[in-house]
């Protein structure tokens, strides 16, 4: 078990490399003026910064050469400083990782409550009216644009109704305080949370369906019924502690990626986190923030497939012990 | 697809739907009077008596009448074997037995199945309601499956699942006389670190083990009858010898009765006091195990006898039936067998022969041995 | 109510024998009379014609092809037409340059639907309705062309990596997990402001979109077909294959792929569904399909000025509602064919 962490570790290690090098190569692969085009209409951007950048990205001198001194850098935590933000990158990052964060999972939370159980009950009734609710609701979700989805909330819920804030992350000139404050916040949260969970709750469901029926066709499941268990202990005992299996370490694999932010919809509803710093870090032509943000996001997903694997391995005993 | 067997489908999903729907919505009912499955026993010397029993499955092309009309009984404490090729209908029988054919398509459409429960009354397995069914089920009624590598839930330990069956059927015992028993249990079925064991997950076991496990899960309540399907087949040969002494050796220190389902001859010589030959969906040979190996009457037994090879005996090649077993659809009201029969005639082409008592009990479904036809009509 | 599907010609497919495993173990071997034999296709295509839901994906994917490809040659009107009021309020297009000195001619924009314009005219003065064509003209072309790459590299480097296996597979598998990891949407945002510093043809464009999909998208595939490789390699028919010496390329094109071609189908089917989603997201950015190119996306994009989320939904509804119904049609195809082909999933 330790050596097959190990190895993923490693593994890790190796495709961060390569995801790097695909970076660093893109931002060779722009003419040489780049860096002078998209700064000369910045006036904020002085001529330091600019000679700061192309040292950091090793532009005066070869790509290999160039590449080992970012490389170096990046891997001492020096991701550069970001033109529009005035911050080192990584700090950048950390603030605002934290609203994203909370945006996501609350969604998330919503999401699995209801993808779950809808999920198990769809496939203990297969091919009922139910079941067909279920799927083409979740189909529905799959195929749903989110700007598209929340364009038509913002339509609908914030002008026409106005039952919530069309946009931000607090009301304006109001400056609320603790409890206040936070409460005016969730509401400016309803709209992104519901865009967010809906679009993404079909493919936990069918996910679900799909490994709980797998389960109900197997043999130890006609085991249990012919041991005398009531169909709720064959299907909530027996068949759902081995759908978690494969549940629970997706669950875990996507924990990461609620740092990442949601570009469109956090642009959308102009939620300052993430993914909206990052489309504006990227309008103002503020490479250095975008390349630390890609780093950031295929850091993340490696630690999602890690933590997939070492759950996978925490949650079913024939992993566990082999 | 042509027109005319696309219409032929659409008609039958249509028959199908409705037969289904009716079947279900008896099985869904609440509140069953126990009049309608209260019975008597023919032979209170028997622990389950068959009677025309019939199960079905709508299937988009047709009706497969997988079990169709089958009446056997089974004594106390005595192995009825069910022999017969794959797909003849013997793990529906047994299925059915257990209530567990998959719906909605398989359905149970008709005769009875007569039971005498622990406290006294005589039942129809058919008809009670699902939570008597449930009592009976692992209880009364135990049942041990072919494939002890995937029939033993993944997840939990075999303590644990050992465990469950005891305390489900025996609510008055503490956690501890449970762990006891279970532990007895796998020492009972021959494996020696129970105390490991209990803790162990069913893939850290070999086949043969989990066999034992499963035996042991299937003793724990002391039931009356045990049914094995094919309880040796996914098994070594060195082992499957091992699993049938222990199987022999508990049903008679606990006086069970075991329903084997086979199609291994050799299996069935060493086990079973009465066999009974099942071909597709019906009866066509029942008696002693004496009688079908001495004395085999029906050319199908016959066939199943000389095609399995004898140690000491040289044949030029192995015998074999030639031929298929019929399309399950569409059955001929003549003999099933007709087609791949040596010894058929012109009777043959008549009604589906009755099952006639050639005397103590051996039955055979022939015209080859009709009363009226032996004595000259 | 659904039935099992049960003793149809068992003899060569492990797709009926599952079918029957799902009744009863017994009922495998049924065989049947050669007179009616249906094979592993027919009851495939069968199950999923009974698959209403797929039924009505089909019609909806059909209707969409018609539209977008039949529809604009019943149109007079251009994709970039730009409609134009003059001072009597007369409509006119003028594909040269405008006078606009003339006095009292007007860009005829956000016109209401009419008869002339059945869903109005967006915020440049161009007919909503033919743009919509169009628009689903390219997204379907990009779905199409980007999926057909994306199979192209995910089954020659999931089948090399599954074939060979070793060094190769280690090695291919690593390329895989590298394109996993790329982000989709940052680094069309690095490559479109490239794009624009390199002052690239806005036609151009289009097809580096199209590349790019396909490059970060053909991970998956890739992983599925080396899976699905891996295991069918240690199965006896591949070992009769290496006994009877078949070439190489034979043994992978003609055994190994067609087992893998179901999975492949609805994947392909899923992705395309997945790919027009992208573009569509991509192009609502702004970085996916250019002006003055349509695409539902892009038409979308009008949402953002507030007058027109309010008082012209006729503009950017009904984009919005094509993506949906389209990427909802390849999704129920796709789902349809996976319950068709995969008989676990017993109707």
């Amino acid at each position: 078990m330790r050596q097959y962490i190990i190895k993923r570790l490693f593994i890790s290690v190796f495709v961060l490399f390569g995801v790097s090098i695909i970076l660093y190569g893109l931002i060779r692969l722009m003419p040489g003026d780049y860096i002078s085009n998209t700064v000369a209409g910045n006036p904020s951007i002085t001529e330091e910064m600019v000679v700061g950048l192309k040292k950091l990205y090793g532009l005066d001198v070869g790509i290999v050469e160039g590449y080992f001194q970012w490389l170096g850098k990046a891997l001492t935590g020096d991701l550069g400083e970001s033109f529009l933000y005035k911050a080192p990158v990584t700090q950048v990052i950390a603030s605002k990782m934290w609203t994203s964060f909370s945006l996501s999972f609350m969604a998330f939370i919503i999401q699995l409550l209801i993808a779950i159980p809808m999920g198990i009950i769809s496939a203990t009734r297969q091919y009922s009216k139910t079941d067909y609710a279920v799927t083409i609701f979740s189909l529905i979700g799959i195929s749903l644009p989110s700007f598209f989805f929340a364009a038509i909330l913002q339509k609908t819920f914030a002008v026409d109704l106005q039952l919530f804030p069309i946009s931000g992350m607090v009301t304006a000139r109001e400056d609320y305080e603790g409890f206040r404050l936070m409460m005016d916040m969730a509401w400016h949260f309803v709209l992104p949370v519901v865009v967010l969970a809906f679009t993404s709750i079909g493919s936990w469901m069918r996910y679900t369906r799909t490994n709980m029926l797998e389960v109900l066709s197997s043999d130890y499941i006609r085991t249990a019924r012919a041991k005398g268990l009531s169909e709720g202990k064959v299907i909530y005992k027996h068949a759902f502690r081995n759908t978690l299996i494969p549940v629970v370490t997706m669950i875990g694999g996507s924990i990461p990626s609620l740092f990442s932010g949601a570009i469109i919809t956090e642009g959308i509803f102009a939620i300052d986190g993430l993914g909206y710093t990052a489309f504006h870090a990227l309008k103002a032509g503020d490479i250095p923030f975008i390349m630390g943000f890609n780093l950031f996001l295929a850091f993340l997903t490696l630690m999602g497939t890690l933590i997939s694997d070492i759950l996978y391995a925490v949650v079913d005993p024939r992993v566990r012990l082999s | 697809m042509s027109k005319e067997s696309r219409e032929k489908l659409k008609q039958i999903s249509k028959a199908n739907k409705k037969a289904v729907n009716h079947y279900e919505k008896i099985k869904k009912r609440k509140d069953i009077d126990p009049s309608e499955y209260i019975v008597d026993m023919k032979d209170k010397n028997n622990v389950i008596e068959f009677n025309n029993l019939k199960t079905y499955f709508y299937t988009d092309v047709g009706i497969v009448k997988a079990v169709n009309g089958v009446s056997f009984d089974i004594p106390k404490g005595k192995t009825v074997a069910l022999v017969g090729e794959s797909g003849c209908g013997k793990s529906v029988t047994n299925l059915t037995l257990m209530r567990l054919v998959q719906g909605p398509s398989g359905q149970i459409v008709g005769g009875e199945i007569r039971y005498r429960t622990e406290s006294g009354e005589v039942v129809d397995l058919t008809k009670i309601p699902m939570s008597y069914m449930e009592k009976i089920r692992g209880n009364e009624i135990s049942m041990i499956f072919q494939e002890p590598m995937t029939s033993l839930n993944p997840v939990f330990t075999i303590g644990d699942q050992i465990s469950e069956t005891i305390e489900l059927h025996n609510k008055d015992m503490s956690k501890k006389q449970i762990k006891e028993r279970t532990i007895e249990l796998l020492t009972i079925v021959g494996i020696s670190r129970a105390d490991e064991i209990y803790k162990s997950y069913p893939h850290q076991l070999s086949g043969g083990m989990r066999q034992r496990v499963m035996i042991a899960m299937s003793l724990s309540c002391n039931p009356k009858l045990i049914i094995a399907d094919e309880p040796t087949t996914a098994l070594d040969v060195t082992i499957q010898a091992q699993i049938l002494d222990l199987m022999r050796d508990l049903k008679n220190q606990i006086n069970a009765s075991i329903l084997l389902i086979t199609h291994d001859l050799g299996v069935v010589a060493e086990m079973a006091d009465y066999v009974v030959v099942m071909y597709a969906g019906k009866i066509v040979e029942q008696g002693t195990a004496m009688d079908i190996y001495s004395s085999p009457k029906h050319p199908y037994t016959i066939g199943l006898l000389k095609s399995k090879p004898v140690v000491n005996k040289y044949t030029e090649r192995l015998y074999s039936i030639s031929g298929q077993v019929p399309n399950p659809i569409d059955m001929p009201n003549y003999c099933y067998f007709k087609s791949r029969c040596e010894k058929s005639f012109d009777k043959c082409n008549g009604d589906y022969p009755s099952l006639n008592d050639l005397g103590d009990g051996h039955k055979v479904s022939c015209w080859l041995y009709d009363k009226d036809i032996k004595e000259g009509r | 109510m659904n039935n099992n599907v049960t003793g149809l010609d068992i003899d060569s497919s492990n797709i009926n024998e599952s079918v029957d495993s799902v009744i009863s173990p017994d009922e495998k071997d049924i065989k049947q009379d050669n007179k009616k034999v249906i094979t592993p296709g027919q009851l495939v295509i069968k199950r999923f014609l009974r698959n209403k839901l797929a039924i009505v994906g089909i019609f909806i994917i059909l209707f969409m092809f018609i539209f977008s490809f039949a529809g604009p040659l019943f149109s007079s009107y251009g994709e970039y037409d730009i409609f134009f009021l003059d001072k009597n309020g007369v409509e006119f297009v003028n594909k040269e340059e405008i006078d606009f000195t003339q006095e009292g001619i007007a860009l005829n924009l956000r016109a209401n639907p009419s008869l002339n314009h059945l869903l109005g005219t967006d915020k440049d003065g161009r007919d909503v309705f033919t743009r919509l064509m169009y628009g689903g003209r390219i997204s379907l072309i990009i779905g199409f062309i980007a999926i057909f790459i994306q199979l192209l590299i995910g089954v020659s480097l999931g089948g090399a990596a599954g074939y060979y296996g070793k060094f190769i597979d280690n090695l291919i598998m690593r390329i895989v997990d590298i394109f996993n990891s790329i982000p989709s949407i940052p680094i069309m945002l690095i490559i479109s402001s490239a794009m624009l510093v390199l002052e690239i043809d806005q036609k151009n464009k289009i097809y580096i979109l199209m590349l790019v999909i396909a490059f970060l998208g053909w991970a998956g595939i890739a992983r599925l077909v080396r899976g699905q490789i891996l295991g069918l390699r240690e199965q006896e028919f591949m070992i009769a294959t290496e006994a009877t010496g078949i070439k190489t390329y034979k043994k992978i094109f003609k055994h190994l792929i067609p087992n893998v071609m179901p999975q492949l189908i609805v994947f392909a089917t899923l992705g395309l569904g997945s790919v027009i989603l992208l573009e569509s997201a991509l192009s609502f950015l702004g970085i996916g399909v250019p002006f003055p190119y349509a695409s539902w996306g892009n038409m979308v994009n009008a949402v953002n000025d507030p007058i027109i989320m309010n008082q012209h939904l006729n503009i950017w509804l009904p984009p919005g509602l094509c993506i949906l119904v389209t990427v909802m049609g390849f999704n129920f195809i796709g789902d349809g064919l996976r319950d068709a082909f995969d008989p676990k999933m017993k109707r």
